[in-house]
């Protein structure tokens, strides 16, 4: 099977687990106090109407009759359509995936731009008083809600200085880049000090090994020990750090990107459960469950490659 | 190597992201999913009054959009961005109690006929290039007809006819609710047969004969609208292009608004209205009506005597206070300053706890009773209002549980009539009390479970009433009555308000808070 056999089997293990998600969500949804069919004929229909339509969209069948069809749904590719729309959910995904794709992306470089220096920096005058700062700030970083650090980026930055829009999102790759920066900030200042933490810790450890002393024994510099050994042996622990992290952002992106009107995912899912539109909360939530499988899944392949006598088990 | 070709790309990007930076003043990004639109005209256009035609008008709301279907739409988001897409025959003034040319340039109601009359405008056409005819009229009708929540309000159209841009529609019995009708959202021209396409194909993709079509849109996210080629008046719309995001966070509609990115923030709270500029507030004539209603269906509110009693303990004034200067007491339970509106001719309530305690001592429940209050969450003042109603009430022996529920939930409940008090706001969405009158029956009397059969009957007399005198006679009565059964009690009236940027021209909103897009330029 070799070292990378497990994602075979992780991608088989993979499908009833997302039965499982779609079918808790399925049943939460039911359990949710809120009449979705009054959302979608309207406030003035009278209650004939209303089971009227209840009927026609099956609403009214045993729940698994209906769980039963919508996993035939999803098993052929249709995410159903929106009920107040109209719309095919796949399609509501896909304008908005664009945006939380975006948003991640540059959340996570951002993440690393700021923990990977701090962290080496950290590590390399433990207990000194570059340590003490990037600890300090790391645990700033950490007290402080996102929607509040994205409120004031905005106040004390985008407004004053006009680099950035307050909101929304741009046509144009430099104008999204924009648009981008500030809620991309804003993850990455609730993200870093978790990876800060994890990699400061890592290579505390690795700058202790006997191969690094042997190292600089040899005469090997400080910057190539530091970046050919320290960080890819220190770096194993934290990307499966980053990873869970990057679920959180996932999770993080429905605060941010309603406080910086970013119409991505996060947005959509929240506007959906407004309405109470179940096929548009379903989607979304079934892919960011699988967004954050499969960047489990990569991280643990991403770990195989770092370090080659790690076996991981399906 | 790969760390230093990972710090090239991260440098690249940052002097990227540094030159986008350095042309601000050309190019703003738009609100809430940008849009790389520009704030300055684009044309050069003068409108007639020194303000300039052209330019992005950007609209920011927190409602999401209900999608194409007309009757089911429920949001003031919904009814706005239609009346843009989909012009009705008529339009509402802003006063709230006229109506002005739509799509038809001269309306006439005969009710001897009883027949109304429209002259469509010069050369009207769908923004397919397609004429309107009274055959898209008829259409439509159909289509309105079938609606479950104003389908109903058709049922005196017995025919349309037509010849040239003249299109007649024969009632089978005088109906005065059926014309100020036409100027609502509901009452849209469609082409007929959906222009060719299905029924979902349409509400995908919507034509209409309104002065904007739909560049695009989704439910929750951005819609933009650029003009229809083919609008009747050569003149309007002012601007190029109308962009509306809708934008959840109140504080960040604020900052878009002040940033310059949004030139409409849309319903604004008068709790946070007082955080921007007065200047760009703009306040509607008052008009919401914030009501309780007292579930009529079980003990202690079925008794009549228990209601009064409550009402008679409220503090009017308080709420009003709470509420701000954008709210005042309330003169009825139907929403003010729409066509035929008067108050009561009885007095209002207003607090007296000396009278409520007697009530009280006379009633079913002397000792109060433990009652559970619902409202919706996401609304501000009936949080507010709740926790006065509270108060107020434990001052005559209620101990009122306040239960806070998301939208969704709070609908489910309040239609159900299933909490013992219901707090809500309403207004209307057409110049007419018939409208008001409309919404109390289907709300069950304001969530009370109330019969509304004697309502219903007030209506049809006032639908078929044969002088204004006669119809404000049964709004009174309605308004009378309201104040006997105490099932639902006004709490405070208020005005709708809009942030709006002081350097547009041509904004006029009706009491309601709707107003036309196509009205609206910039400033010179």
């Amino acid at each position: 099977m070799g070292r990378f056999g497990f994602v075979a089997k992780r991608l088989v293990q993979v499908i009833p687990m997302l039965f499982g998600i779609v079918f808790v969500v399925f049943i939460l949804l039911q359990l949710t106090p809120g009449d979705p069919v009054r959302q979608i004929v309207g406030l003035r229909a009278t209650q004939e109407q209303l089971d009227e339509v209840r009927a026609e969209l099956g609403l009214d069948d045993p729940l698994l009759v209906q769980y039963g069809r919508y996993v035939g749904q999803v098993a052929s590719g249709d995410l159903g359509y929106s009920y107040k729309s109209r719309q095919p959910v796949t399609s509501l995904i896909g304008e908005r995936i664009v945006v939380t794709a975006w948003l991640m992306t540059a959340g996570v470089l951002l993440t690393l731009l700021i923990s990977v220096p701090a962290a080496v920096v950290a590590a390399t005058y433990r207990d000194r008083t570059p340590d003490q700062i990037v600890r300090g700030a790391g645990l700033l970083g950490l007290s402080m809600p996102s929607f509040w650090v994205g409120v004031m980026l905005l106040i004390l930055v985008a407004l004053p200085t006009g680099w950035f829009p307050a909101g929304g999102f741009g046509e144009t790759f430099g104008e999204r880049l924009r648009s981008i920066a500030l809620p991309a900030l804003t993850l990455a200042i609730g993200s870093s000090p978790f990876i800060v933490r994890s990699l400061r810790a890592s290579m505390i450890s690795v700058l202790s090994s006997d191969y690094v002393a042997t190292g600089r024994a040899l005469g090997a510099s400080r910057t190539r020990l530091i970046r050919r050994f320290v960080l890819r042996n220190a770096a194993v622990s934290s990307v499966t750090v980053l990873a869970l992290e990057i679920g959180f952002l996932l999770f993080g992106a429905v605060v941010i990107e309603t406080t910086f009107a970013l119409p991505g995912m996060g947005q959509g899912l929240v506007l959906a459960a407004r309405g109470r539109d179940l096929p548009a909360i379903q989607g979304y939530t079934l892919l960011f469950a699988v967004i954050v499988v499969a960047i489990y899944l990569l991280a643990d392949v991403a770990t195989a490659m770092l370090d080659p006598r790690v076996e991981i088990e399906a | 190597m790969r760390f230093r070709a990972v710090l090239i790309v991260l440098a690249v990007l940052a002097m990227l992201a540094a030159a986008c930076g350095s042309d601000e003043g050309e190019t703003t990004t738009t609100a809430a999913a940008g849009g790389g639109t520009e704030t300055t005209a684009a044309t050069e256009t003068t409108t007639g009054g020194g303000e300039e035609a052209g330019g992005v008008l950007k609209v920011a709301r927190f409602e999401s959009f209900d999608g194409w279907v007309l009757d089911s739409a429920a949001a003031y988001a919904s009814y706005q961005t239609h009346l843009a897409v989909m012009e009705p025959l008529l339009r509402f003034g802003a006063d709230g109690v006229s109506l002005e040319p739509g799509l038809a340039k001269e309306w006439d109601y005969d009710p001897d006929g009883p027949t109304m009359t429209f002259v469509l405008q010069d050369d009207a056409r769908f923004s397919n290039g397609e004429p309107v005819t009274a055959e898209d009229v008829a259409f439509s009708l159909e289509v309105w007809r079938a609606g479950p929540n104003f389908g109903l309000s058709w049922d005196a159209i017995e025919a349309v006819t037509g010849e040239g841009n003249t299109v007649v529609i024969e009632l089978a019995y005088p109906d005065n609710t059926v014309l100020p009708l036409m100027a609502s959202s509901v009452s849209g021209i469609m082409p007929k047969d959906f222009a060719g396409m299905t029924e979902d194909e349409f509400y995908n993709a919507p034509i209409g004969a309104g002065a904007f079509t739909v560049e695009e849109w989704s439910q929750g996210g951005r819609i933009v609208l650029t003009p229809n080629e083919y609008f009747y008046d050569a003149e309007r719309p002012y601007a190029d292009e109308v962009v509306i995001d809708v934008v959840a966070d109140e504080t960040e509609r604020q900052i878009l608004f002040e940033g310059g990115e949004a030139d409409i923030v849309e319903y604004l709270s008068p709790t946070v209205a007082p955080q921007y500029d007065p200047a760009s507030v703009y306040s509607c004539t008052v008009h919401s009506v914030e009501h309780v209603g007292l579930n009529v269906l079980r003990p202690p509110f079925d008794d009549v005597a228990v209601r009064q009693a409550v009402a008679y303990a409220i503090d009017y004034q308080a709420i009003s206070d709470a509420l701000g200067q954008y709210f005042d007491l309330p003169s009825g339970i139907l929403a003010p300053n729409i066509w035929n509106w008067v108050p009561p001719t009885k007095e209002p309530y207003r607090q007296d706890l000396a009278k409520a305690r007697d009530l009280l001592a006379g009633s079913t429940a002397p000792d109060g009773a433990s009652v559970e209050l619902i409202y919706d969450v996401g609304n501000d003042l009936d949080t507010l209002i709740s926790q006065i109603i509270q108060a107020n009430l434990a001052e005559i022996g209620f101990d009122v549980s306040l239960t806070s529920l998301e939208t969704g939930a709070f609908l489910d409940r309040a239609f159900s009539i299933d909490a013992d008090m219901t707090i809500w706001n309403y207004g209307a969405i057409q110049p007419d009390m018939g409208d008001p009158m409309n919404w109390i029956i289907a709300t069950g009397w304001l969530f009370s479970g109330f019969e509304t059969d004697t309502l219903f009957e007030q209506f049809l007399e006032y639908a078929g009433a044969a002088t204004e005198e006669e119809q404000e006679a049964i709004v009174a009565q309605i308004q009378d009555d309201a104040i006997d059964n105490a099932a639902a009690i006004p709490l405070a009236e208020g005005s709708y308000l809009h942030a709006v940027n002081p350097n547009l021209v041509g904004f006029e909103s009706a009491p309601w808070g709707l107003y036309y897009w196509d009205t609206i330029s910039f400033g010179g």
